[in-house]
């Protein structure tokens, strides 16, 4: 049906921007292209769009999923219990200091190695040292954690050993024992899992600047790290902005905490950051409080999205002209 | 005098700047071996732990190699998990569903927005690309009463629709793919005679295979190595995928079937499950840099 409409009306016609476009279909066009983006529009619409409103709606009521046919609007409760809700903000206050660790992590990390790897003008090489760096992002997000999980256990691991035996430190971290330890010890596997992108963020940054500004600072005498301070640094300042702004999605992570402690929140409850006490108050405690869950990670998104924001204007605002 | 003296500082500079610059060069490359050492160590401390013996693993010197390498880790893995063969199957199952619907409809969008003139074109694309920046507030709240709803959880065809539907950045490469291809193709083809549905999947849709190789990678190594969400819509034991069955079996106690895993089997487990992704990324790694260019267009 819809081909017969396609081919029915075959005149010559000009198009809405004047121009005149030969054979052109326009009706047949018009309904060949709703009916060309209908089954993505549908599958986006229902799996993607739907969720966000729902989720909205699902924030501002109390919502307990275990009793039958309970969800009443309950305005702004939800926030009133969270301002006394005491787990609420120390998860919070541990997922700002996972993000205030991870943040400047990978831009310390992509940044080296982005700087380390542009060093290397033969293809091949500087291409195998890519295909290493973008490995972890492609490995599933539960055979990372749960390797560096062994790779840091406290008896058998091979950092210890090495802190222990090679560096001689009369005491090695326990990286999962220790409360103190557990944040920065899912920030390392965290970043390790995400550097890769971070590193080809900044590579396509620095092989986007013009090799003769170098060359012109070479000849003013300047040296590698003045070049990096006064060229590469500044011109790669759109690559922070994004680096950055990815990062501050990472507030509201689950996997890590969920991967490392499946069923504990690790000792006195240090890797309980805001986006697993979200997902167990939702999926796993008591009657399924879906509506005080929605509203933290609503909160969280928001937290999120201000942060970027800032970063955006910050960063954006003192642009060097 | 003077030019001979000038000459040779001249002459000296150089041969100090050469020097200075192979000097640059050798701690340069020792710099990112260094940085490629610490950064394969898990990959190394997998390989290896799962060709050591149980004693060597837990031995007081852990060495990086397997002095007495060993398959037993690899068997059990086989033999001790009859479920390991359905986890394997149900990952193959979702990932390879999600990638062909996904390419299939993000192909025939991609197409549309990038040819076909319609209202509300533009409006519905851009709103589409613009909704991955909403922050997903209590989104799998809502997407599990979906699911439930329409009675895909513990559904692997639920799995595939729910992951397939990610679908914005895919239309906006495939958009890409097809606005880098000539109009002449298909203008001659609607003159010979072709509607738009023959044009596309005759002419243009082969054109755009580069698009859809690209869209496809992606999406099976994000499904494959997918955890929450699938962990959250699944219940049912044999309905498990790999992912959530590793985590399962090797993450939650060492006790497995009354009987002791060590490191080493769960080294091969997490490896045995990682092997169809770094075997795709290996294979087909030119493919990846050249989404992550397109993709970093957006």
């Amino acid at each position: 049906m819809l081909s017969a409409s396609g081919t029915s009306t075959g005149t010559v016609t000009v198009g809405k921007s004047g121009r005149p476009m030969g054979r052109r279909r326009v009706a047949g066009d018009a309904l060949m292209g709703y009916a060309f983006i209908a089954p993505a529009v549908v599958l986006f619409a229902l799996f993607q769009g739907y969720p966000i409103i729902r989720g909205l709606t699902i924030a501002f009521s109390d919502y307990r999923y275990l009793i039958p046919d309970w969800q009443p609007f309950n305005g702004v409760d939800n926030w009133i219990q969270m301002s006394r809700d005491a787990t609420f903000w120390a998860a919070l206050s541990r997922s700002a200091t996972y993000t205030a660790l991870y943040a400047p992590g990978i831009i310390v990390c992509g940044l080296a190695a982005a700087g380390l790897i542009s060093a290397f003008r033969g293809p091949a090489e500087a291409g195998t040292y890519r295909v290493i760096a973008y490995l972890p992002v492609v490995l599933p997000i539960a055979v990372a954690l749960l390797l560096w999980r062994q790779l840091l256990n406290n008896q058998f691991g091979y950092v210890n050993y090495f802190l222990r035996n090679v560096l001689h430190l009369p005491a090695a971290p326990n990286w999962l024992g220790d409360a103190a330890w557990v944040i920065p010890t899912l920030v390392i596997a965290a970043v390790w899992k995400q550097v890769g992108q971070t590193i080809l963020l900044f590579l396509i940054g620095i092989y986007g600047i013009n090799r003769e500004m170098y060359e012109a600072a070479a000849i003013d005498g300047a040296g590698p790290w003045r070049k990096f301070r006064y060229i590469t640094l500044p011109l790669l300042r759109p690559t922070f902005v994004l680096v950055l702004v990815l990062s501050a999605g990472v507030l509201g992570t689950v996997e890590e905490s969920l991967i490392f402690f499946p069923t504990e929140y690790g000792p006195r409850n240090a890797a309980l950051l805001i986006g697993r006490y979200s997902y167990d108050v939702a999926f796993r405690l008591g009657d399924l409080r879906w509506g005080y869950a929605a509203a933290i990670s609503l909160t969280v998104g928001i937290i999120s999205m201000l942060l970027s924001a800032l970063v955006f204007r910050t960063l954006r605002g003192e642009r060097l002209e | 005098m003077a030019t001979a003296a000038t000459a040779t500082t001249h002459i000296q500079q150089r041969v100090l700047q050469r020097l200075w610059w192979r000097r640059d060069a050798a701690l340069q490359r020792l710099a990112m071996w260094l940085f490629v050492a610490v950064f394969l160590l898990p990959i190394v401390w997998a390989v290896s732990s799962s060709f050591k013996t149980r004693f060597e693993l837990y031995s007081e010197l852990p060495s990086l190699l397997p002095m007495h390498p060993t398959l037993a880790n690899y068997e059990f893995n086989f033999r001790r998990m009859p479920a390991f063969f359905t986890q394997f199957g149900n990952s193959l199952i979702v990932s390879v569903g999600a990638v062909v619907v996904q390419v299939f409809c993000a192909s025939l969008a991609g197409y549309a927005f990038a040819r076909l003139r319609f209202p509300g074109r533009d409006l519905i694309f851009y709103s589409m690309v613009m909704l991955i920046f909403v922050p997903r507030a209590g989104g799998l709240i809502a997407q599990y009463e979906l699911m439930a709803f329409l009675h895909l959880r513990n559904n692997l065809f639920g799995l595939i629709l729910a992951f397939s539907a990610g679908i914005a950045v895919p239309i906006f490469i495939m958009r890409q793919t097809f606005l880098n291809i000539p109009t002449v193709f298909e203008e001659a083809a609607l003159i010979d005679g072709c509607n738009r549905w023959q044009a596309f999947w005759r002419i243009i849709a082969p054109m755009g295979t580069g698009g859809m190789v690209v869209v496809g990678l992606f999406e099976f190594i994000r499904v494959w190595g997918e955890f929450l969400f699938t962990l959250t819509m699944i219940d049912r034991r044999e309905l498990f995928t790999l992912g959530i069955g590793i985590v399962m079996t090797y993450a939650d106690s060492n006790l497995l079937e009354g009987e002791w895993t060590t490191y080493g089997t769960q080294c091969a487990g997490y490896l045995l499950y990682a092997a169809p992704v770094i075997v795709f990324y290996i294979a087909l790694q030119k493919w990846f840099i050249r989404g992550l260019t397109e993709g970093l267009k957006l």
